[in-house]
């Protein structure tokens, strides 16, 4: 048997593939390249031969609508703090890292969405774990996040491969 | 022979022999072969890629296709070009047309479908007053296999024609729930115990956030309206979870949710002579 950390997106059933961190203050972007951190939820999956038996989520599961009805995205919730230096952050268990770089011009964020169904997971030395760095730009009525599969830090290991499905990696609006 | 022969009057062929006309019908049905076929092959391949309301009709567009091929070939030899099948196909549409109106119209409403989607196969809809899931959208008609199993097929024409209520078009629906508690309920307690119910479910949308709130003054009951989004996939279910969970919140929270009540006044003083027997 194994646990493996892996995105927050299979219980109690898999609907959807995106997480939305609603930010406990909303952030004020100035112009140009700014950096936080915030944390996101993950789950475990316990695997035997490489086949999932079950799905483990240490915090509480709950979804949120971003966008209108029609045209927007069910995305799994979670409430973070955000600072710009990760030692300033108080980390819960299940929860992991998430490094953003935001340019563009200045803009208040209330929250960071992001697809992670196909998302690796780093680890480091103190098995803190961390997803991999997203990129953000905004605009005057949205947030474009970029997740990429770069490890926010230097001399992390993969503690969760995850699946390149494609050569365009996915991007999710949020509206500001 | 004297079929054959006036077979090749009325459509002004020179020559008909028996040999093309079994080769023609050769042609013909192993082109109907080769399109069941292809499409069987098709929707091995495109099933586990591809939506259903993608890879079928593209499958029905292939079988027509090649059939439609089949017939050019098969009647070649007789001197039937596509140019004066098109001529005659005009004048024949317009027969046919005139003779099958229904089956034109459904026809069309059915291209009409295939284009706007309104509807695709695997949608929960309902259409005029039948409700289920569209299982096949074909030129001619729409299939909906109803909630209780059964298997309606419904003219394209009326299809396109009625109001279509679609219910995988948005990304959460709303659940609404009526609850009537006793007029001796502390409301806010009542309030707060179906809110929190609400706030641990995790379908229960974080935004649009959930609301509970008073309604009305019944009769027997104050109603109560709780009112939560769900994502459509899983809309059902959590409708009957917080169905279930509510009963069982309320009683824990000593929340009654009374029969229909009435309070008898009698406002004259009447007499009433009583008579006690000792036995």
């Amino acid at each position: 048997m194994r646990l493996e950390p892996v995105p927050p997106i299979n219980r109690p059933q898999r609907i959807t593939g995106c997480i939305y961190v609603e930010l406990e203050e909303p952030v004020i972007h100035p112009w140009g390249r700014t950096g936080l951190w915030i944390l996101a939820p993950y789950e475990v999956a316990v695997t035997h031969d490489k086949i999932v038996v079950a799905y483990i989520t240490p915090l509480p599961v709950k979804y949120t609508l971003i966008g209108d009805i029609v045209g927007g995205s069910v995305c799994r919730h979670h409430r973070s703090s955000s600072a710009e230096e990760l030692i300033k952050l108080s980390r819960r268990p299940g929860e992991a890292y998430v490094r953003v770089e935001i340019n563009g011009p200045p803009a208040k964020i209330p929250g960071i969405g992001f697809y992670a169904a196909t998302l690796p997971i780093y680890s480091d030395e103190g098995s803190r774990l961390y997803y991999p760095l997203l990129e953000a730009e905004t605009s005057d009525v949205s947030l474009n996040v970029k997740v990429t599969h770069k490890p926010p830090l230097e001399g992390l290991e993969l503690a969760q491969r995850g699946r390149r499905v494609s050569i365009f990696l996915p991007s999710f609006l949020v509206p500001l | 022979m004297e079929t054959i022969s006036t077979i090749s009057k009325v459509t002004g062929i020179a020559k008909l022999n028996v040999e093309e006309i079994l080769v023609a019908v050769v042609v013909v049905a192993a082109s109907v072969l080769i399109g069941l076929l292809v499409r069987r092959l098709m929707r091995r391949s495109l099933s586990p890629r591809l939506p259903s309301y993608v890879y079928k009709p593209m499958e029905n567009l292939v079988f027509y296709a090649i059939v439609f091929f089949g017939l050019v070939v098969a009647l070649a030899p007789f001197g039937i070009s596509f140019s004066s099948l098109l001529v005659a196909g005009g004048f024949a549409g317009l027969v046919v047309g005139l003779a099958s109106q229904q089956a034109v119209s459904n026809l069309v409403s059915g291209i009409f479908l295939l284009v706007e989607q309104p509807l695709r196969i695997g949608d929960p809809v309902s259409v005029g007053g039948v409700s289920g899931i569209v299982s096949d959208i074909n030129l001619l008609s729409t299939k909906i296999r109803t909630w209780d199993g059964y298997i309606v097929r419904i003219p394209n024409s009326s299809v396109y024609s009625s109001n279509i209520t679609n219910y995988a078009r948005t990304r959460a629906r709303r659940i609404d729930i009526k609850i009537g508690v006793s007029y001796n309920t502390d409301i806010d307690k009542a309030i707060e115990t179906i809110k929190k119910l609400m706030d641990e479910h995790p379908f229960c949308l974080v935004n649009p956030a959930p609301e509970a709130f008073v309604d009305d003054y019944a009769d027997s009951s104050i109603v109560i309206n709780a009112r939560c989004w769900a994502p459509s996939q899983v809309w059902f279910a959590t409708k009957t979870q917080l169905m279930t969970r509510l009963k069982k919140a309320l009683d824990e929270a000593g929340i009654e949710i009374p029969f229909p009540q009435l309070d008898l006044h009698v406002r004259d003083s009447v007499e009433l002579p009583v008579r006690l027997k000792r036995d």
